[in-house]
């Protein structure tokens, strides 16, 4: 835990807040380009947008939202001293992030067959660059979640550094998406 | 309210946010400038409800809550200035 000049406590390690504030910079910069483009080429983008699936997206939202509800109900636990609670949070949050890459997996999937690529056109060279990214980030991010819903499992595992870090990391890769969603699938 | 109870009103006032932008973006094939803005300011309060009661930095004091609550308005801000004016 980090000290700040108010003695409240910034939860993990501040290696990782600035992991983060790096990977968020990276994501508005690529944020403003999509914006900028879709305005240069409306009609191109509101065609592409046609062809998502807004039903999808939202679960999509809902599943990501649900994961980091459960992370941080795991967070909470932990520091309540209830491990079993903790670590079965912790497995409720990769349930919902695996929904979420079956979900994905199925759009492009559907998109996919109807013959729509990285190279159809510039949304969706788009769309694919910043979803799989994104994808990417929820991947690794399971990873490090399954770590640590293995480890609170363990009886006298007291690594709350490592586990606010790892949780920082997951709320991140949410709070990207809440970006990402309604520009790919709402603002049309 | 314990932290338990808090934790899962954010989680449904979340996806509660959710459904009223997507009935928003749902609404018409092409949004009016009014609800690019609802969504928008939408997805603000939802990243701040995320950095203040996920993250759990609401009363971590200094430059990381501003930044993170910086973040999302200032990027949504970017955004609905270009898709209203360029």
């Amino acid at each position: 835990m980090i000290k700040t000049a108010s003695k409240i406590p910034l939860p993990g390690d501040l290696a990782m807040w600035v992991l983060i504030l790096a990977e968020l910079s990276v994501f508005a910069l690529l944020f403003i380009t999509y914006a900028v483009s879709r305005q240069l080429n409306p009609e191109l983008f509101f065609n592409g947008q046609q062809l998502l699936h807004p039903i999808a997206g939202s679960l999509i939202t809902i599943a990501l939202l649900s994961a980091s509800f459960f992370v941080a109900q795991s967070v909470n636990f932990y520091h309540q001293v209830k491990p079993r609670l903790a670590a079965a949070s912790m497995w409720l949050a990769i349930l919902c992030g695996l929904v979420y890459l079956v979900i994905k997996n199925w759009e492009y999937q559907q998109l996919i067959e109807q013959g729509i690529g990285l190279s159809t056109d510039s949304f969706f060279t788009y769309y694919y660059l910043l979803t799989i990214f994104h994808m990417f980030h929820v991947i690794l991010g399971l990873g490090l979640l399954t770590y640590v819903a293995i480890n609170l499992m363990k009886e006298n595992w007291r690594e709350g550094n490592i586990l606010e870090s790892i949780s920082s990391y997951w709320h991140m890769v949410d709070l990207v998406w809440l970006i990402l969603f309604p520009l790919l699938y709402l603002v049309h | 309210m314990s932290k338990n109870v808090l934790l899962t009103g954010i989680w449904l006032v979340l996806i509660g946010l959710t459904l009223i932008a997507v009935m928003a973006g749902e609404s018409s094939p092409h949004i009016s400038s009014t609800l690019l803005i609802v969504i928008l300011v939408l997805g603000a309060i939802k990243a701040q409800l995320l950095v203040d009661h996920f993250m759990g930095l609401r009363h971590v004091s200094g430059p990381w809550r501003l930044a993170l609550s910086l973040y999302s308005i200032v990027l949504f801000t970017i955004i609905s200035l270009i898709y209203l004016f360029i």
